[in-house]
C-alpha cells in the first residue's frame, strides 16, 4: 500500500497557517536534508532550490523537531491539526 | 478578567487525566486543558495498556471502560533471514482483569477525561496551551491560544513533544539517540479470524513482540497486538540510527508487514489508519527534573517510558497519580514550591516502576554500544534451532558442534560470557 493512501485515510482539521516552519537559508545549504527521509507523513520534499512543506499532512509525532535543528515546529492551533479515529 | 483555578492539567492523556481526576475527588478546582478536537484526537498507544496503576486511581476500571481485548498471550519473535523463532506464552488459569488490555485510544481516552469530568474537573478542548506564565521564578498559569489562564500548580501532561517544558526551562530538548518513532496501523479482521489466528478466545487476545534486524544494523522493535475487531501492527526505531541509515519511517512498517512472521496474522485485513508518534527510550538516565515552584512533569514529558517492557500509559497513570496527590498536599498546605512538590519526584523514584527503569539504565547504555547483539542472538538462535530440528543425517553430536561453532564464529565465547552477566545483573 502506498503511503498516499494511508495518508488519504486520515483525518485533518486543517488550519490555513502553517505550525511548521525551516530556516530556508539553512535548508537551501542542508547537506543531509533528513527531513526527506524521516518525516512518517513525507511533510517534506525538495524542489530544486529549496525545501517544500505540506503542514496540512502532518501528523504532528515531532520526529522533524528532534531530527533536524532547522525546523522550527509548534503545535497547530487548538481544534486543529490531526484528529485520530482510532489511536 | 482571567480565570482562576487551583490547578490546571496541559494534556488529556492518561497521565493528565489521571491528575486532574485524582485532584477533583479530592475538591480541587481544577481544569484540563487538551488542544485536539475531542480528547484521544492526538493520541497513539501501541496497544497494551497495563492497567496495574489504573486499578490503583479507578478500582474495577474493567467492567466499564472501553477495552478491546484482555491479553493473555505474551509473544517475543526473534526475527532472521527466511526462519524465525517464536517463544509464547499463554495464560489459560484464573482471570486476572488487572493484567493488560488492548486500547484504543480515541475511546478509551475520551471515557477516562468524562470519568474525571464527572468527579468535577472542568474540561477545555481544542485549546493549545502555548507557554507557562512565571511570575519571578514561579509558574502561575498558561498561555493559550484563547487566552490566559492562572492556578496555583500547573501539572504538564504535552506528551512527548515537550516544547512548554523546554521554554520553561525545565528539561532540554531530548536528542535523536533519547528519542524514538514508531508508525503503527491499524489493520480490521474480523473477531472470530482474530481469534482463530492467534488461538484466543472471544474477549481475549495476544502480544507480540518482534526483535531482529529488518535492515542491515537498524536496531528496531515490531509489535502485533490484538484488538476486538482489528490489529495493531507497528514498528519503531530510535531517531538517530534511523538517520544514519536514511531510512524512510513508512518503509520500514511495509517490510515488516511482509515478514512470514507477521503476515500471516494480518492476510486478507484492511487498513483503516495510519499513525506516527514518537516514544521517550532516554530512560531513567535521560529523566529530567520534574518539578519546580508551582509546576510538576508526567507521563511522557517526564521521559516515562521503559523501553526494556514496552510499559508507557501505566507509567503515564502512576505519574498522573502522584502528582495530583503531591498537588492535593501543596493545596491543603498551602506552598506550591519546590519544598512540597519535591514529594512527587521522591515518590516515583521509589515506585516499582521508576526503580525498574534505573536498574535498566545501564542495559540500554550496553545495547547502544554494542547494537550487533539484538540482531546476532536472533540470528544465532534461529540458526542453533534450525540445525537441531534438521534430520539430515548427522548426529545429534556433530549438530552440537555445528551450532557451537556457528555461535563462536558470530560473537566470542567471552563476549557472550560478558553479554549474560550484564543483562542478568541489569534485569535482577
Amino acid at each position: 500500500m502506498r503511503l498516499e493512501e494511508k495518508l488519504y485515510l486520515l483525518r485533518h482539521v486543517v488550519d490555513e497557517k502553517s505550525h511548521i516552519k525551516i530556516d530556508e537559508d539553512a535548508c537551501m545549504r542542508c547537506a543531509d536534508r533528513v527531513c526527506l527521509d524521516i518525516c512518517p507523513a513525507n511533510v517534506y520534499s525538495y524542489v530544486e532550490p529549496k525545501v517544500f512543506i505540506a503542514y496540512e499532512n502532518c501528523v504532528e509525532c515531532g520526529t522533524c523537531r528532534i531530527a533536524c535543528p532547522f525546523v522550527e515546529w509548534v503545535n497547530p492551533i487548538g481544534g486543529t491539526g490531526i484528529s485520530y479515529r482510532y489511536g | 478578567m482571567v480565570e482562576k483555578f487551583d490547578a490546571i492539567v496541559v494534556g488529556a492523556g492518561p497521565a493528565g487525566v489521571t491528575a486532574a481526576y485524582v485532584m477533583a475527588k479530592n475538591k480541587i478546582n481544577v481544569a484540563i486543558v487538551e488542544r485536539g478536537e475531542y480528547p484521544g484526537s492526538k493520541n497513539v498507544i501501541g496497544g497494551v495498556l497495563y492497567t496495574k496503576t489504573l486499578d490503583d486511581v479507578f478500582s474495577g476500571f474493567w467492567s466499564e471502560a472501553p477495552l478491546e481485548r484482555r491479553i493473555v498471550q505474551h509473544s517475543y519473535c526473534l526475527m532472521g533471514k527466511g526462519e524465525h523463532t517464536i517463544v509464547s506464552h499463554m495464560s489459560t488459569g484464573q482471570v486476572d482483569p488487572k493484567s493488560g488490555y488492548t486500547v484504543l485510544r480515541s475511546k478509551f481516552d475520551r471515557w477516562y477525561l468524562k470519568k474525571a469530568q464527572e468527579a468535577g474537573a472542568t474540561v477545555i478542548t481544542k485549546t493549545n496551551v502555548t507557554e507557562l506564565l512565571p511570575n519571578e521564578d514561579r509558574i502561575v498559569g498558561v498561555r493559550t491560544d484563547r487566552g490566559d489562564l492562572s492556578a496555583d500548580i500547573v501539572v504538564v501532561a504535552e506528551g512527548a513533544n515537550t516544547m512548554l517544558c523546554e521554554k520553561a526551562g525545565l528539561i532540554t530538548k531530548p536528542r535523536p539517540d533519547q528519542m524514538a518513532v514508531a508508525v503503527k496501523e491499524i489493520v480490521a479482521l474480523p473477531s472470530d479470524r482474530i481469534q482463530e489466528r492467534f488461538a484466543v478466545k472471544e474477549g481475549e487476545g495476544a502480544a507480540m513482540h518482534y526483535i531482529g534486524a529488518l535492515f542491515e544494523g537498524l536496531v528496531g522493535f515490531g509489535f502485533v497486538y490484538t484488538n476486538k475487531e482489528s490489529l495493531s501492527v507497528g514498528f519503531g526505531a530510535i531517531i538517530s540510527t534511523m538517520m544514519r541509515k536514511r531510512i524512510k519511517p513508512y518503509d520500514l512498517i511495509e517490510k515488516f508487514k511482509q515478514e512470514p512472521s507477521v503476515e500471516p496474522f494480518m492476510r486478507d485485513g484492511v487498513v483503516k489508519e495510519y499513525q506516527a508518534h514518537m516514544i521517550p527510550e532516554a530512560g531513567y538516565t535521560g529523566m529530567p527534573t520534574l518539578y519546580s515552584d508551582g509546576v510538576l512533569v508526567v507521563g511522557d514529558s517526564a521521559m516515562l517510558a521503559n523501553p526494556v517492557t514496552g510499559e508507557g500509559a501505566d507509567l503515564a497513570i502512576l505519574s498522573g497519580r502522584l502528582a495530583g496527590e503531591v498537588a492535593i498536599q501543596a493545596h491543603m498546605r498551602g506552598d506550591y514550591t519546590s519544598r512540597t512538590l519535591v514529594q512527587y519526584q521522591r515518590l516515583l523514584s521509589n515506585s516499582f516502576a521508576v526503580r525498574d527503569m534505573k536498574k535498566q539504565s545501564g542495559l540500554l547504555k550496553y545495547i547502544e554500544e554494542n547494537p550487533e547483539i539484538m540482531s546476532t542472538y536472533p540470528e544465532v538462535i534461529n540458526a542453533a534451532l534450525g540445525i537441531w530440528f534438521k534430520v539430515d543425517g548427522s548426529t545429534r553430536a556433530e549438530k552440537f558442534r555445528k551450532i557451537r561453532s556457528f555461535i563462536t564464529s558470530k560473537r566470542r565465547i567471552t563476549r557472550i560470557m560478558k553479554d549474560i552477566y550484564v543483562f542478568g545483573r541489569k534485569l535482577m
